[in-house]
């Protein structure tokens, strides 16, 4: 993957199996920033915030965030890291340090989806001087996440503030080198809605009639947009023949739509936002991710499926 | 006449319930004097004529060109020629009532064609009917200013001679049935002629031949223009000229960008352009970035009517070089 990567950019993976370890990687961390006038934003729960003002008492270089939504989705953390670290070196900052907890089942959220996050924070943050240590609680992180997080980092953050190359390092080059979602039971049923080879205009309709009297106004137009990007993405880049489903409840709608092709050559699509340089597709898959909706991209065996979730008013 | 009521043979648009259809607007009446008064008419009766335009635009689908008003500007469609001669004489039957100069264009037109109309040779007589060929009337598409200067004066010409606005009736089959390119110029020289219509004491029948113009282009085609005959299919998309504005109606995509693109850009002056998406059910960020661009070219477009989704998509694009307004 070629990355233009920014002098000082630097994303590492830690664990610590206790407070004291904890303390260890983030305490020399943020006292060195406050030194060098980096300055540092802790992302973390409360426990960690509380322990982390009681070790650095007297500093203001540190910003913390204590509510959850830098980490609302993979998408959207990557995104709002990104403003925050633009916002700081706008301020004249030369470079940023950011550690938080990444999402996994230690904390009662299922790590799909954040395996992408790791993988894409070097092409997402790697063009702006941000330093960025991902420590994971072994205490509470299952194995399996702590495997991937490794195979997900090129260097590893040591206890004694060395930094190693990671040779377990493997960089993902498919959509399935990653978690796949869970299956949503709703989408075995029978659907409410079965297209083929929808146009778009023809999939808006279908989904205003289903979501009329369902879903706010607003809140319809959020997922006709991302049906909609999901449906030209399959017609314009996936393999015919493509069907768009829906699956409607009292309290929640599904939409899928789905190609026979292998999906996106880029594993990290939707993720972030390249730009102006980026394929249109790619940018409309990024904005599909950034509404309010849950979005999953999922390989199977017959093709490529987006999968769009909401909850009805 | 009252401004709400649409007159008898204009159907409002059937509503479904999966896209809210265009409301029927009434406009409201302008000062152009109707009948024949235009024969003992002031010079500030002329002057009103010459400012008369229409603060709201009206947008229907009609079953009967005998409704159709000054300011209309409708596409119908029909089969043959035949269809072409009955629409012109039911057009002009009420034309010649408002006192409008009228003007026949096709290949080659003939007056016995218009005989529905009565006395068709006492109208070509005193030069109340004019019957042109269309290579005569349309030079040069792609100089869509130049176009729009010799109907201006035209229009100027047939005011100073009493007439209370002119009428158009024009079989434009032949020149939408060429090239891609060609059609594109149509398509750009629709949105002036709309605003044309929409500003000054004109009304234009667009027929196009369903025999000779494919169904995609028909449905292009409809989409240029706020009345259209029940027979074409609802097309994606409407744009036409409202007072201070172009509003756009039914949905924006990525498939309908390269028209926009055009649409806009022929439509925006030196003074800018307001577009009104307030009635728009669906626009995408490639329409967006295709507007932004347009704007990025010359002068400002301004967005009315966006609403939060809009908003946040435009927001979420953070173009380099923004120069869409919003308002």
């Amino acid at each position: 993957m070629s990355t233009s990567t920014a002098e000082g950019f630097m994303h590492e993976v830690g664990f610590y199996a206790s407070d004291a370890e904890f303390a260890d990687l983030v305490i020399p961390f943020a006292r060195e920033g406050g030194r060098t006038g980096e300055p540092v934003i802790f992302a973390y729960d409360k426990y960690k915030t509380s322990l982390l003002q009681q070790w650095l008492p007297d500093s203001s270089a540190i910003t913390y965030i204590t509510d959850s939504r830098p980490y609302a989705t993979p998408a959207k953390a990557l995104g709002g890291w990104r403003k925050r670290v633009q916002a700081h070196i706008a301020a004249g900052a030369a470079r940023v340090r950011i550690a938080g907890n990444v999402p996994h089942p230690g904390y009662g959220i299922p790590y799909t989806g954040w395996d992408r996050y790791e993988a894409a924070i070097d092409r997402a943050l790697g063009d702006l001087p941000v330093w960025a240590p991902c420590l994971y609680d072994s205490r509470i992180a299952p194995a399996d996440v702590l495997e991937r997080a490794t195979s997900l980092h090129q260097s590893v953050r040591e206890r004694d503030g060395t930094r190693r190359h990671n040779a377990d390092y493997r960089e993902p080059t498919r959509l399935t080198d990653f978690l796949a979602a869970a299956p949503d039971p709703l989408a075995q049923t029978a659907p409410t809605l079965d297209l083929s080879d929808p146009a778009p205009a023809t999939l808006r309709t279908a989904i205003r009639r289903l979501a009329a009297g369902r879903l706010r106004a607003d809140r319809t137009d959020v997922l006709l947009l991302a049906a909609s990007e999901a449906v030209a993405n399959a017609i314009i880049h996936g393999t015919p023949p493509v069907s768009a489903r829906a699956w409607v409840t009292a309290d929640r709608m599904i939409i899928q739509i789905h190609d026979t092709g292998a999906g996106p050559t880029d594993p990290l699509t939707g993720l972030f936002d390249s730009g102006e340089r980026s394929a249109e597709s790619g940018r409309g898959l990024w904005i599909a991710h950034q509404l309010d909706l849950d979005v999953a991209m999922i390989v199977t065996d017959d093709g490529f499926t987006v999968r769009l979730r909401v909850d009805l008013d | 006449m009252a401004g709400a009521v649409a007159p008898p043979g204009l159907a409002r648009r059937p509503e479904t319930d999966s896209l809210t259809c265009a409301p029927l607007t009434a406009y409201s009446e302008t000062q152009v004097s109707e009948g024949s008064r235009a024969y003992d008419s002031t010079k500030w009766e002329q002057a009103a004529r010459r400012t008369a335009r229409v603060t709201v635009r009206r947008s229907l689908i009609a079953a009967d060109a005998a409704g159709l008003r000054t300011h209309d500007h409708t596409a119908w469609c029909g089969d043959g020629p035949r269809e072409f001669h009955e629409l012109a004489a039911s057009v002009f039957s009420a034309a010649v009532t408002r006192n409008e100069l009228m003007l026949f264009v096709c290949e080659q037109p003939r007056r016995e064609w218009l005989t529905d109309l009565g006395d068709v040779d006492h109208l070509v007589d005193r030069g109340a009917l004019q019957l042109t060929s269309i290579d005569d009337v349309y030079t040069d598409l792609a100089a869509a200013a130049d176009q729009r200067a010799r109907f201006e004066a035209l229009l100027e010409q047939a005011l100073t001679n009493g007439y209370s606005g002119v009428c158009v009736v024009a079989d434009n089959s032949p020149l939408v049935t060429r090239s891609d390119e060609a059609f594109e110029d149509w398509l750009a020289w629709e949105a002036v002629a709309d605003q044309l219509q929409a500003n000054r004491p004109m009304s234009g029948v667009c027929y196009f031949d369903r025999r000779r113009v494919s169904s995609d282009r028909l449905a292009d085609l409809a989409a240029m223009h706020p009345v259209r005959c029940h027979r074409f299919s609802e097309p994606t998309f409407q744009v036409f000229c409202d007072a201070d504005s172009l509003r756009v109606l039914g949905e924006l995509d990525g498939l309908s960008t390269d028209r926009i693109r055009r649409v806009v850009g022929t439509a925006v002056s030196a003074t800018g352009l307001m577009l009104d998406i307030t009635e728009l059910e669906f626009i995408d960020h490639t329409t967006l970035r295709t507007l932004n661009q347009v704007a990025e070219a010359g002068a400002a477009v301004r967005l009315r009517g966006a609403n939060s989704v809009v908003r946040r998509v435009w927001e979420l694009l953070d173009l380099p070089t923004p120069a869409l307004e919003f308002c």
